[in-house]
């Protein structure tokens, strides 16, 4: 069960405390663009430091000064480590260049192997599928069902786009309202 | 050196030698004279003791100023509390003129050596920390997040997050802070010091030996730019070159 308070944005109440179950390896939550849904997810990774759980953002975040494999390095030490994410997610080819030279696609699944390789708990992902042509999408879901599958890591994803994730099988949630609430679909 | 540079300083040199020739002067010698001179105190060891005295003032001064600069200008542009507080310090020191600073510390500390060095200081770590203040209030928030998500510690926050974000008002603090630098430690040493290109210009200056002034000065101009060829200009080449490969991808 992951839990989190009532999450607010300076003085405004944005989402309300509530909790979901994790039954599934996958749980999504979709809701309307501007109700609060990466807010929540600010809100569950503070919430739940003791289950040391990390973030990938919509925007990679990755440093653009790095190479992917320094990037990595970051997080974990372990180069074996690397080659074998970084070849489950087909993106051995590109270890040795900086995010600047990849595409955005590249650079979100690059973003979830560091999420991954920091032994998270619980890796939640913010929009990973925003502004991806359906080519790039279906590779980045082959890539967090495999992530899923492999590291065992309970994976939350927001989304403003549920039907691009069916085939992961996920337990559904939507956020309505304002302030927002959750409630399971 | 690219072609173009050097195509035109020997323009610029050509210039200052037709002038010269038109102008029939003693205050105004050519390069051909001022070249001679250099020769003449090169090889009598002159040059280089003085060339090395005010290259350790620069060095140690500079130096100083930077890690001051750098840490006032992190303070004031990681805090808006300090910077509210402590900016208008840093611009009123920012407008003093040099020479009041230089004078003020030569009559509090006397002529002494550390007199130059926090005169010099004082002067440069003003305009570091503003350079260094602008470059830190553009930091990319993003990047923090990140670094507070995944717990960075702090070593790697400075070495990996803001050290690269910084490099570029690194660079330009650099630049334009070792010039500024050894113009005012000219100043230094031609009021209160017994050696440096500073004391050599005030004891030509007195015996009206214009050649011997602009050969002292022409061999520190020419040491520094050596400085920024081997140097300065590969490092930043060296540390930027994500940023072209960026842009060509």
């Amino acid at each position: 069960m992951i839990s989190w308070p009532d999450c607010w944005f300076g003085n405004q109440l944005i989402v309300r405390a509530g909790d979901l179950s994790c039954d599934s390896p996958v749980s999504l939550i979709s809701g309307n663009s501007g109700i609060g849904k990466t807010t929540l997810l600010r809100g569950i990774c503070l919430h739940n430091a003791a289950l040391n759980a990390r973030l990938v953002f919509q925007e990679p975040t990755l440093l653009p000064w790095l190479s992917v494999t320094e990037n990595l390095k970051i997080v974990c030490n372990d180069e074996r480590l690397h080659e074998q994410w970084l070849d489950l997610f087909d993106l051995s080819h590109v270890s040795s260049l900086r995010p600047g030279q990849l595409s955005l696609g590249m650079q979100r699944r690059i973003a979830i192997v560091r999420g991954i390789l920091a032994r998270p708990g619980l890796l939640l992902l913010d929009e990973p599928s925003a502004s991806l042509d359906p080519e790039n999408v279906g590779r980045l879901i082959t890539n967090i069902q495999a992530a899923s599958t492999e590291s065992r890591v309970p994976i939350i994803v927001v989304t403003h786009n549920p039907a691009d994730f069916a085939r992961l099988d996920p337990s559904c949630y939507e956020l309505v309202g304002k302030p927002a609430e959750i409630f399971r679909v | 050196m690219r072609f173009a540079t050097t195509i035109s300083l020997v323009v610029l040199v050509i210039t200052w030698g037709i002038t010269s020739h038109l102008a029939q002067s003693d205050a105004f010698p050519g390069p051909v004279a001022v070249g001679q001179k250099i020769l003449q105190e090169g090889a009598n060891g002159e040059l280089w003791i003085h060339l090395g005295a005010t290259f350790g003032r620069v060095l140690v001064a500079f130096g100083l100023a930077w890690a001051v600069g750098i840490a006032i200008g992190v303070a004031l542009g990681r805090s808006d509390t300090l910077d509210r507080w402590f900016w208008p310090w840093v611009n009123t020191f920012l407008n003093m003129p040099a020479l009041v600073i230089i004078v003020i510390c030569y009559l509090g500390l006397g002529m002494t050596e550390w007199a130059a060095v926090l005169a010099v200081v004082i002067n440069k770590a003003p305009l570091i920390a503003t350079n260094v203040r602008d470059g830190v209030r553009q930091f990319e928030t993003r990047y923090d997040e990140f670094a507070s998500i995944y717990r960075l510690s702090w070593i790697q926050r400075v070495r990996l997050i803001w050290i690269p974000q910084l490099e570029p008002f690194l660079f330009t603090a650099l630049r334009t802070g070792l010039s500024l630098t050894w113009k005012i430690i000219l100043v230094v040493e031609l009021l209160g010091r017994s050696s440096g290109i500073g004391f050599q210009v005030h004891l030509y200056f007195q015996l009206f030996e214009v050649d011997m002034i602009l050969a002292y000065a022409l061999s520190f101009m020419i040491a520094m730019q050596l400085i920024e060829w081997v140097a300065v200009r590969p490092l930043e080449q060296r540390v930027q070159q994500w940023r072209k490969d960026d842009q060509l991808a």
